[in-house]
């Protein structure tokens, strides 16, 4: 190691420490006594009974609950994921122009991200999605001419229920678009110059200059989304008054590991489910990281 | 800076004790009892004000009162019991005191009750039958809550033109009287619905036609649901209001109004009759132009009529150091005095049925028709009492039901689907 790679080992791990520190110290307790769970069967109060691989066993074999919580949260990640990449790099784009005002534009852009995820948007949009008097049925009632009573049932029709929830995490395109906006800022305009010189048009340009240079961007923002959309809970958990209805049609995986933990109280089922959700994400991120050659660093060239 | 660093450091060592809520044993040297309740802040005074009346009639002990939201609950308790942390005496709801029977958190409390001579014959049999499994009595009931009491608007009976309804009418008279009270505007969009319940409640359904969940209430061995007929008349019942007779509001028009619940739909008119119990009566009556009263769950023409049940109570964990001081406690809040605060309130039927008999509680105020939860105690049914009920209610039985209400499936191919599932998870009472 050179002095100057241990220089960079030493500050990353200092940037590093206090995840570190929180991940000993806070979290990693918690996480092995979720693993040692898993194999047990524990409803709190009667003594801690070890069962062996029962649990997985139960999971994978016998369980039709759970085989719907990972299609259905496998079904909101790869909707919600692509669209609402697209729509942020749309948007971040349209945010990256030079026009007057464009400040109050990003800042409008942005503000339902401020508001973030949480309870009270749930709340708001259990009322958009309203099928006999929600705002989205009458918009499309207005636009369409079809009469409210054929709209979609949206959070109450098995077939709309999902759909829903997609339509519903684009609500946080704007957090994305901060991020990718800071990333269009990051490509050097010189580029831009040197493709303009070589008589490429903007399409082109989109395509050679801005998305190669915007690619780390998009690489963390996958990653990133979706970690979080195969943590859905609480839209969830607030819309469908903890159910995940209607007929366990927006049953995600936290939210049935939510109801096995602390409404049925089968702790260590609910550790094995934790558990596995936890692997999945982890080999979703593996297979990200192994296919990642699309990814194109301008640092790494220069080196 | 150094100073000032040591007077921080001193202050939050003082602190540290009332941070804690440590602040209580310091105050006195005696016997510290610590009692666990959740409910609304008004609920919650009638027994805070009967815990400082025992705290000064009783020197050397304390009272201390540990209030939770009651969606976390069990789930606190239950924490705290395995943490070696529980308090002396909870209060109970019907269904949750299953929770802990199950797990042998409960003291029985026989042997108390009779080395006191505790009169249980006060209170309703159907309170202390919920409590009592193979003539243990683990809870002294609070109050009693039959779910069976259809709320209706006056108002909108006049519009239509209909008499009110009495504590005789038939399913049939219920269907009829909800089409009349359907109100649409000139687009066809309704603006007032015939009929709703509290709560997306099936139960309530299934008991009044006489159904079931499982073959035996205290110790259910599978469950009955999918096979008995009855259950299957209810089920059918309920999704008939919503797609048949078009009287009740489905679930695609629930939250109506940005996370409103049903009951606001009463309140406001929306809806012209409303599924609940007794609890209801304070909100009600604070409803502004609100004319309303109560009637019984309507009955089959062969007079079958049943209602699920709610209720409460205080109870002694097993894990108590001083269950002597508990128990006495306990005596103290479930007697005469409490209930009467409690039947003032208009928030709930006093589980002494002297109380619920005298002008305390049927006071003349709204509902006029008060007196019928005297009656419908007779036709209360309680849920199995097993570790799965929850689950086997939330998370099996219900999800095929959604399917029912949307009109996808009738009932009978909704219990064909049930059975099998039923089988393979039987009642777990161990």
């Amino acid at each position: 190691m050179t002095s100057a790679e241990r220089k960079e080992a030493i500050s990353a791990f200092i940037f590093l420490s206090p995840f570190l520190v929180w991940m000993v110290f806070l979290m990693g307790g918690p996480i092995l006594a979720a693993f040692f769970l898993s194999f047990c069967k524990w409803d709190i109060l009667t003594p801690i009974q070890f069962v062996g691989f029962d649990n997985y066993k139960e999971m994978f074999f016998q369980d039709p609950r759970f085989w719907k919580s990972l299609f259905n949260t496998a079904y909101f990640t790869f909707l919600s994921v692509p669209i609402g990449m697209v729509l942020s790099i749309a948007v971040a784009l349209l945010m990256n122009q030079k026009v007057k005002g464009i400040g109050i534009y990003r800042t409008l852009f942005y503000l339902p991200s401020v508001v973030g995820a949480g309870v009270a948007v749930a709340v708001l949009w259990k009322w958009i999605f309203n099928a006999d008097s929600g705002l989205l049925n009458y918009m499309i009632s207005l636009l369409t001419g079809v009469p409210i009573a054929d709209c979609p049932k949206w959070l109450a029709s098995e077939a709309w229920s999902k759909p829903a929830l997609v339509i519903m995490s684009l609500w946080g395109v704007g957090g994305g678009m901060i991020i990718y906006l800071a990333g269009l800022q990051g490509i050097p305009f010189t580029l831009y110059e040197a493709a303009e010189i070589d008589g490429a048009n903007r399409w082109q340009q989109f395509w050679t200059v801005t998305l190669p240079g915007l690619s780390p961007v998009i690489f963390f923002q996958l990653i990133i989304s979706i970690v979080g959309s195969f943590q859905i809970f609480t839209q969830v958990d607030v819309m469908t008054d903890g159910l995940g209805g209607p007929a366990d049609s927006t049953l995600v995986m936290v939210l049935y590991i939510y109801q096995k933990a602390f409404k049925y109280y089968q702790m260590g089922y609910a550790s094995a489910l934790s558990w596995v959700l936890f692997i999945a994400i982890l080999l979703a991120t593996w297979l990200q990281f192994k296919y990642s050659k699309w990814v194109y660093y301008e640092g790494e060239l220069r080196k | 800076m150094k100073n000032l660093r040591l007077v921080m450091v001193g202050l939050i060592c003082l602190s540290l004790p009332s941070l804690l809520g440590l602040n209580g044993c310091s105050k006195s040297s005696g016997t510290q009892i610590r009692i666990s309740s959740w409910g609304s802040p008004e609920e919650n005074q009638i027994l805070s004000n009967l815990i400082d009346k025992y705290n000064q009639s009783h020197p050397g002990i304390t009272v201390v009162l540990e209030r939770t939201a009651f969606e976390d609950y069990v789930q606190h308790l239950l924490t705290q019991i395995a943490g070696g942390e529980g308090p002396d005496v909870i209060f109970v709801e019907a269904n949750n005191f299953v929770n802990f029977y199950l797990r042998g958190a409960l003291e029985p409390l026989n042997p108390y009750i009779q080395a006191d001579h505790f009169d249980l014959s006060v209170y309703y049999p159907q309170a202390i039958d919920r409590y009592t499994v193979d003539g243990q009595t683990y809870v002294v009931p609070r109050d009693i809550a039959p779910i069976g009491l259809i709320f209706y608007n006056k108002k909108a009976f006049d519009e239509a033109g209909i008499p009110y309804p009495t504590d005789d009418w038939t399913y049939e008279d219920f269907v009829a009287d909800g089409k009349k009270l359907m109100k649409k505007d000139d687009k066809g969009n309704v603006t007032r619905w015939g009929f709703v319940d509290d709560w997306p409640n099936f139960d309530a359904w299934v008991y009044d036609f006489g159904g079931s969940f499982a073959d035996d209430v205290k110790h259910p061995t599978k469950w009955t649901f999918a096979t008995d007929p009855n259950t299957l008349k209810g089920i059918q019942f309920r999704a008939d209001m919503m797609n048949k007779y078009k009287m009740m509001l489905p679930p695609s028009g629930l939250a109506a109004m940005g996370g409103m619940g049903t009951g606001d739909m009463f309140t406001n008119g929306t809806v012209a009759m409303f599924l609940s119990g007794l609890w209801k009566t304070p909100t009600f009556r604070m409803a502004k132009d609100l004319q309303w009263d109560v009637v019984m769950m309507p009955k089959g023409s062969d007079g079958i009529r049943g209602f699920s049940s709610g209720g409460s109570g205080y109870g002694i964990l097993k894990s108590s150091a001083h269950k002597k001081e508990a128990w006495d406690l306990v005596k103290y809040i479930s007697g005469e005095e409490g209930a009467k605060m409690l039947a003032e309130t208009g928030l709930a039927q006093p589980a002494i049925m002297s109380v619920s008999n005298s002008p305390v509680f049927l006071d003349g105020q709204d509902p006029k028709n008060k007196k019928v939860v005297l009656e419908a105690i007779k036709y209360m049914k309680y849920n199995p009492m097993c570790k799965n009920w929850l689950e086997v209610h939330d998370s099996i039985i219900n999800p095929e039901l959604d399917k029912v209400w949307s009109g996808s499936e009738t009932a009978e191919e909704a219990m064909a689907h049930l059975q099998p599932l039923l089988e393979k998870n039987p009642p777990q009472t161990q």
